[in-house]
């Protein structure tokens, strides 16, 4: 699903350099990616997402050289086959939690919006168990259940790729483990792979494969 | 770009943001209206003022201010202008330069001005009845087609005269005035008068009225008779405050006519040469009466109005500017708050066009509803501007 060859990544500024000499994620799989801050966690899943472009090496997802696409149609990419979930989220505050997880259609002119596609968002909700809560705002709801809305948005477009960012780092103890887990279960269940980023080592159960970025190391899950 | 989705979401955003975007459409309909009212309404305040100014060539009243002069002439406001007497009037025929139109605006019948004046005036003034017929005798009264529709009245029906000094025992007393018809509407100030004819003015007034035959009362009602034949009647006779044709007979003035008091007099030149004469007489009597031409009155006073207007209309523009400059920081804040809304929209898929058309659409918006809400202000302005005018300017 995710192949990356030969990176090397530099922010304008200079101050941070990535160096990856090969990352790949098979289909389907569930790969947990750890490391020291700063290491470059959060930029390799910009790259892979599209949304950073390296300097050298290069990125297929799927098939794609996301790394020599222009930028439209990354955006197009990105919207169509790969689901995101921010560490904050980035739930839209003014739009309801049915328009939340609609969101990638409003977005992209490479999704099109229909009956099936809002009744899949609703299937989507009440599998994380926020079926009642479609026409609320997020504001009103908890963390918790922020999080799932995210989770349904990344998934709601059937994506071969599931990129998640440090997910569980808003979350209090208790709902983390279960929030990776849904996560986990939910990719799984729409048959994408999935990248997740975190520096929690309590959450990493179940993951196919753990790489610890710091150290270019792989390491086993200890379960 | 997904033209579609950035305006549902820009919609999405203005209607969760209902205050911020009423109040933003709120200043700038203000902003964009407001200048554009004012010079809407002066305009319109100045033809309506004008049109008639200018269809009066000369108007003769006591010395005083030719603006207050003007308004009783014309709108038959400023009631308590100093009196120009008949005589004054009847001399600007001398020479038979012009012909003149006497007016007496002084009494109300509830709020309505009732105007004393001669049939010349109706003919002046274009002014036809459409119901009944022309006043024929003392005490009748034609209506004003607003006063008739506003009241529901006709010919046959009464209009009594409202007092002027409610507590004062030797004040004008009330008139039971007969309607004998309704003038056709002109839009104008005679829509909302009363005519009668000047002398039932004065009847009003107290300078003329009707009682008992005073060789018919009663020794009861007679104070004292001298040698001379001359009664002195105590309080107890009746004077009549209606004029019928049983009575009307019994109607007489205490004193010289030519001395009864007018508000104003419209002059009519026979030609140019009898308005240069005219004026040119009454240059040097400017401390007994004065001769003014209504439409230089409204000249100066559009000159300073439209002075003004401007100053107005200039702060007007500047707090216009100032408003669009604030709700434009308004939105360049609020699109920098929305920053990291709008990277992570791009994160999951928007492009720029996509982002700057949700951008455009919120501001445009809130641009189109603000021109639409001031076109709509300006539309009602233009329709209620008459009758605002007349509010106003009477």
């Amino acid at each position: 699903m995710v192949h990356c060859d030969g990176l090397l990544f530099q922010y304008p500024a200079g101050e941070f350099s990535l160096r990856v000499a090969s990352f790949e994620v098979a289909e389907g799989q569930s790969v947990a990616i750890v490391g020291p801050s700063g290491c470059g966690k959060s930029t390799l899943l910009k790259l892979i997402a599209g949304i950073l472009v390296p300097a050298e090496g290069a990125i297929r997802v799927a098939d794609h050289t996301l790394s020599s696409l222009p930028l439209p149609q990354r955006q197009r990419f990105r919207a169509s086959r790969i689901g995101m979930v921010f560490q904050e989220f980035e739930l839209v505050d003014y739009l309801s939690v049915e328009d939340n997880i609609l969101l990638p259609y409003y977005l992209s002119d490479g999704l099109t919006l229909d009956d099936a596609v809002r009744e899949r968002a609703r299937t989507l909700a009440t599998a994380v168990g926020i079926g009642d809560f479609l026409p609320r705002h997020p504001r009103s709801m908890s963390q918790g259940e922020r999080q799932r809305v995210a989770i349904c948005r990344a998934l709601v477009t059937k994506p071969g790729l599931v990129l998640a960012d440090e997910p569980t780092a808003s979350l209090d103890p208790a709902n983390q483990t279960r929030s990776v887990a849904l996560l986990r279960e939910q990719s799984a269940g729409v048959g994408a792979a999935l990248v997740m980023v975190t520096h929690d080592h309590g959450t990493l159960a179940g993951f196919d494969r753990v790489v610890d970025l710091g150290s270019l190391v792989t390491i086993t899950p200890t379960v | 770009m997904k033209i579609s989705g950035s305006l549902y979401l820009g919609w999405r955003h203005l209607q969760r943001h209902k205050a911020k975007t009423a109040l933003l459409t709120g200043a700038l309909t203000l902003a964009v209206f407001l200048p554009i009212g004012v010079s809407l309404f002066v305009s319109q305040a100045e033809t309506r003022l004008r049109t008639r100014a200018v269809e009066t060539p000369l108007l003769l009243g006591a010395p005083g201010s030719p603006l207050e002069l003007v308004f009783n002439g014309l709108y038959f406001n400023q009631p308590e202008l100093a009196p120009l007497t008949m005589r004054q009037m009847h001399e600007t025929r001398e020479g038979d330069w012009c012909h003149a139109i006497p007016l007496n605006a002084r009494y109300h019948a509830r709020g309505h001005r009732i105007v004393g004046t001669s049939l010349d005036y109706f003919t002046f003034r274009h002014l036809s009845v459409t119901q009944g017929s022309q006043m024929v005798r003392l005490g009748d009264c034609v209506l004003g087609a607003s006063v008739a529709r506003q009241w529901g009245l006709g010919p046959g029906d009464h209009v009594i005269s409202s007092p002027e000094a409610l507590f004062d025992m030797a004040g004008v007393y009330p008139l039971k005035m007969r309607v004998t018809g309704v003038l056709a509407p002109t839009g104008g100030a005679d829509d909302r008068a009363i005519f009668t004819d000047v002398k039932t003015t004065w009847v009003i007034s107290g300078l003329a009225h009707g009682h008992q035959d005073a060789t018919k009362v009663s020794d009861n009602e007679v104070l004292g008779k001298a040698k001379d034949g001359t009664l002195t009647l105590n309080a107890s006779v009746v004077e009549y405050n209606e004029i019928t044709p049983e009575n009307v007979a019994s109607f007489h003035f205490h004193g010289d006519p030519e001395d009864f008091p007018l508000t104003s007099a419209i002059i009519l030149p026979r030609d140019h040469k009898g308005k240069t004469i005219l004026l040119g007489r009454y240059q040097d009597r400017k401390g007994e009466v004065q001769l003014v031409e209504p439409p230089l009155v409204m000249d100066n006073l559009f000159t300073t109005v439209f002075q003004i207007r401007d100053v107005v209309v200039a702060a007007l523009a500047l707090v216009a500017g100032a408003a669009l400059l604030i709700s434009a920081l308004v939105f360049a804040l609020s699109h920098r708050l929305r920053q990291r809304e709008f990277d992570s929209l791009k994160a999951i898929g928007a492009d720029a066009s996509s982002l700057r058309a949700l951008i455009l659409f919120e501001g445009g918006f809130v641009i189109v509803a603000s021109l639409a809400m001031a076109g709509i202000l300006t539309a009602v302005l233009r329709a209620l501007a008459p009758w605002l005018v007349r509010l106003v300017a009477g």
